[in-house]
């Protein structure tokens, strides 16, 4: 624990030069920006991030995209407020209480609150991302093909799950969709060349920046032209500094959201709107008051603004020990430190511990920075949301355009942004969950290369997939997953309550 | 929804089924003495025949909720509206015809000024306007597409040392 500790300050130390500070200043500046505006998320900043960020020394780069990361999911909070649109999907949850606070003239606490508990939220990740990393990390040392197997099968499911709660069957078909456009191309054990029907291009797979920038920036830029410019509410911000006593109060909720926020942020593939959702959920159901929540509601604000912060760090732990995102801005986290050489996943722990560190050491600078940033210059920052969006998303797609075109230089990974921007509107239409489908294009080959490699093995045995210890907890945990939406298993699950109920009630009686 | 999700449905049964296909029929790599079990279309046939699966359930699903109605008055759904229809085929059509068919074939900033102006002036002309308002918007646009290029190009070439189209 200490040498984390030690690992951390000497990692912390190394960024306090000038250079890095003022790189830690306008990285998260700007993902405040990108945050607020409407059709930019935060996967697409972080992704465009790559791209500028692609000939900067390893350390610094990833430094950056964390800042942008952190910056953009709080800064979305920004427009719930103010327009009532999130300005990514994790602050979805903030727009229930945000907006109507600022209708009643309060927007300047609003934010402030927002801000407030976004900074708490990042904090209870950052702190859980030092502990559990190398936990889970040392954990997954004992993991074969047969657990990585599982393992890719469990995050489609419960990333499907939980990201379509009231479809799942959508959400499983968008990841494994994902999984057969990770197939696509030359296959990792033999080198044989799949679906790519001669073409060259399709031969060398698809990028995963390119698949994402569409998806989540092409994408939005379509859904963002349906619909008319919504206006700015006017309203004077006064006072932004919270009160001290005000959070205080709210201090269950916090630590609450905190750690629901950062354990669903760690679910593969599930991401920060979730955490968002789970965390406003439990503090409407733990409150005195939650008759106000959706009217303007203090405690709804910073619970879904903690808990979405939170889920950052969350996003982290499983990219950096298992090598599987949490979030979809995670996948883009993870594909960015695989550009710059750095392999995380569960021999991370091993071969460079201090790079786990220097990573949570990033949270914190960035978390700082999202903290300082968010409490000045509001009155400024939020006058960039009166930008009409028929001026701001041509220049979007052509952000898209750029940073589909430079990790390669290949016009191929444009047509694919588009490709993956029209699939991802239609998806959208339809339903679907997009972000399952990216974290199937993540785990497409691990899947292929750890079954077929199990198989071998087992000499196509299946017994060894569903005997082993970790298996038989990874197929518990799917088929609850599969289950827990079906009519019978919530029947037999109120049954098993009532009649436990029953025998309690039996017992107090008796007593 | 109920029919939107038959059509789908539909198309992912035979998507999934000619994944299905294709992986059978792809090389087992016998000659190269290869296990059978890691042969290439081991993974990709059992993804199809998931996707094959998870599109049967959702295909008998729309149809017991008679999503197969296709043009009866009950499975009619509200579309939305014609506007943001519109809206939506316009910002395709004029991004496909940058990123798709210019791009690469003429100057990047030449390109990119063009597309920044034809999208803000597609968007807002009002044809109702007098004719000064109506110069002004053309002239507005005209003046932040050739900011925004002009920036672009140089930020992404010079500052970032970025590869541009």
């Amino acid at each position: 624990m200490f040498e984390g500790l030690k690992y951390f300050i000497d990692g912390l130390l190394g960024f306090m030069t000038v250079r890095t500070i003022f790189d830690v200043l306008w990285s998260t500046q700007l993902g405040i920006i990108v945050g607020m505006l409407p059709g930019l998320t935060a996967t697409m900043g972080v992704a465009l991030m790559t791209t500028l960020t692609f000939s900067m020394p390893p350390e610094n780069a990833i430094l950056i995209l964390v800042c942008m990361y952190i910056g953009a999911i709080y800064g979305g909070g920004r427009s719930a407020i103010l327009l009532n649109i999130p300005g990514t999907p994790a602050n979805a949850a903030t727009a229930m209480d945000g907006h109507p606070l600022a209708m009643r003239g309060e927007a300047g606490q609003a934010i402030g609150i927002s801000t407030t508990g976004s900074f708490l939220g990042s904090i209870i990740g950052m702190v859980l991302l030092a502990f559990c990393t190398p936990l889970l990390g040392n954990f997954a040392l004992n993991f074969q093909s047969f657990e990585f197997f599982w393992l890719a099968i469990f995050g489609i499911v419960i990333s499907g799950n939980l990201t379509a709660p009231k479809d799942p069957i959508k959400g499983w078909i968008s990841g494994f969709l994902g999984i057969f456009v990770a197939l696509i191309g030359m296959e990792s054990i033999h080198g044989f060349v799949r679906f790519s029907f001669g073409n060259t291009n399709l031969a060398g797979g698809i990028n995963l920046i390119p698949a994402m920038v569409g998806a989540f920036g092409f994408a939005e830029i379509l859904s963002m032209m349906k619909y008319e410019q919504v206006n700015v509410v006017k309203t004077r911000i006064k006072r932004i500094i919270p009160r001290v006593a005000q959070i205080v109060k709210f201090r269950y909720t916090i630590i609450r959201s905190g750690l629901i926020g950062t354990l669903i942020g760690a679910i593969p593939g599930v991401g920060e709107d979730i955490a968002a959702w789970v965390s406003y959920d439990f503090a409407k159901r733990g409150s005195n008051k939650p008759d106000e929540f959706g009217k303007g509601s203090v405690e709804g604000l910073i619970a879904s603004e903690t808990g979405n912060n939170a889920a950052v760090a969350g996003a982290v732990i499983p990219v950096l020990s298992l090598g599987i995102p949490g979030s979809a801005p995670a996948a883009v986290l993870l594909a960015a430190m695989f550009i710059h050489g750095v392999r995380p996943g569960p021999m991370i722990m091993i071969e460079s511990p201090d790079f786990v560190y220097k990573v949570v050491a990033m949270v914190f600078l960035a978390t700082c920075a999202m903290f300082i940033l968010g409490l000045s210059m509001v009155r400024y920052v939020v006058k960039i949301l009166q930008v009409p969006r028929t001026k701001l998303m041509p220049i979007i797609f052509t952000l898209c355009v750029v940073g589909s075109f430079a990790i390669q230089s290949r016009v191929f990974d444009v047509r694919v942004m588009v490709f993956f921007g029209i699939l991802g509107f239609l998806m959208k239409e339809m339903e679907y969950p997009v972000a399952p489908m990216i974290l199937g294009l993540i785990l497409g080959t691990m899947l292929d290369t750890n079954f077929r490699r199990a198989l071998v093995i087992a000499e196509g045995e299946i017994l060894p997939f569903i005997s082993r210890p970790i298996c038989l907890v990874l197929i518990f945990f799917i088929v609850i997953t599969l289950v827990s939406k079906t009519k019978w298993f919530n029947r037999l699950l109120s049954g098993i309550k009532q009649a436990v109920k029953k025998l309690f009630q039996k017992r107090g009686n008796h007593g | 929804m109920v029919k939107k999700d038959f059509i789908t449905s539909i198309v992912l049964l035979a998507f999934s089924l000619s994944i299905v296909v294709s992986s059978y029929t792809m090389p087992r790599l016998e000659r190269r003495n290869i296990d059978p079990f890691s042969a290439p279309g081991v993974v990709p046939g059992m993804i199809g025949c998931i996707l094959l699966i998870l599109a049967l359930i959702l295909l008998v699903r729309s149809v017991r909720r008679g999503g197969y109605l296709l043009f009866s008055a009950a499975a009619q759904e509200s579309g939305g509206h014609r506007g943001a229809a519109w809206r939506v085929i316009l910002t395709l059509a004029i991004s496909l015809i940058y990123a798709v068919g210019l791009l690469g074939r003429i100057d990047y900033t030449m390109v990119t000024l063009l597309y920044v102006f034809v999208f803000i002036v597609l968007f807002e002309y009002r044809r109702g306007l007098p004719l000064s308002a109506q110069l002004k918007i053309v002239g507005y646009a005209l003046l932040q597409a050739l900011i925004a290029a002009l920036l672009i190009t140089l930020v992404f070439r010079k500052l970032f040392l970025v590869d541009l189209p």
